[in-house]
């Protein structure tokens, strides 16, 4: 499974990833984990990748599945810590502007619901 | 300069010689002032070596040549596998990012090495997949270096 820390904070979720790298390797090990938060249905999710340092397509795509597969049943997905190199790749995919993209997990939560 | 290495197309070796290349990115980053190369060479590194594992060898392992040349003006990743030939058109090769409600890992891989590098080519030469990839170190060059220009967090290269 993937290193995180999962609390709630009110009515979100706050998943906190704790690997340097979201990417091909760990990323089926996160699988798992982004479908027991769809199970939980309308829910609402900050994903924070603080301590991410270097992230690949693989990693993006399971933030733009959860973020999608959520929104379908009426929840919602904030991103939280985008730094170095994952900003420059999110940057490159103009996920900067698709995505709810916070600087820190408690500016996130402002105005959440949390 | 030049850096080669043979492992097998397996993904647990791509971080193994990511290792490497970011060893002779930091060496070139402290010959050349302002020069900031390694998160694009290893962004486009991370996802040439995947789509080896994940399509070229999908079906039947084998091994992957990784080289980096490094002259004065550029470097040049190579990647060469001798696995399914890649359709290289239909992965997306566009300047335009994926839209959003489409993307797909494999066309964002493509077009991210594209966006990291200055020139990203394709061959199938001998039953070989040939990935070529060059960066100009002078697109290497740190804003806060440059003349005239504001320093900028996130303009590493």
């Amino acid at each position: 499974m993937l290193k995180h820390e999962l609390t709630e904070e009110g009515a979100v979720i706050v998943l906190k990833v704790q690997e340097d790298n979201l990417d091909a390797l760990t990323v089926p090990e996160a699988r798992p984990l982004v479908d027991q938060l769809v199970e939980r249905g309308a829910i609402k999710v900050v994903f924070d990748m603080t301590s991410v340092k270097t992230i690949d397509s693989s990693g993006v795509a399971i933030i733009v599945s959860l973020f999608k597969r959520l929104r379908a049943v009426g929840g919602a997905v904030r991103v939280s810590g985008v730094n170095g190199q994952p900003r420059e790749i999110f940057h490159f995919l103009r996920l900067d502007n698709a995505l709810p993209i916070f600087a820190t997990v408690t500016d996130a939560l402002k105005g959440f619901g949390a | 300069m030049k850096f080669t290495a043979n492992v097998p197309g397996e993904l647990r070796y791509r971080d193994l010689v990511g290792a490497s290349l970011r060893q002779v990115c930091r060496q070139v980053e402290s010959e050349r002032a302002g020069v900031s190369l390694e998160w694009r060479l290893l962004s486009a590194f991370n996802e040439a070596f995947n789509n080896v594992v994940e399509h070229a060898y999908a079906e039947r392992p084998g091994e992957v040549e990784v080289s980096l040349t490094v002259d004065h003006d550029r470097v040049v990743l190579r990647l060469v596998d001798q696995g399914s030939a890649f359709n290289f058109e239909a992965a997306g090769a566009s300047d335009a990012p994926p839209e959003f409600d489409a993307m797909s890992e494999g066309g964002m891989g493509l077009f991210i090495m594209r966006q990291a590098m200055s020139e990203v080519v394709y061959e199938r030469l001998h039953n070989r997949n040939v990935l070529t990839m060059m960066k100009r170190l002078s697109e290497c060059v740190r804003a806060s270096v440059l003349p005239s220009a504001p320093a900028a967090e996130g303009s590493r290269c």
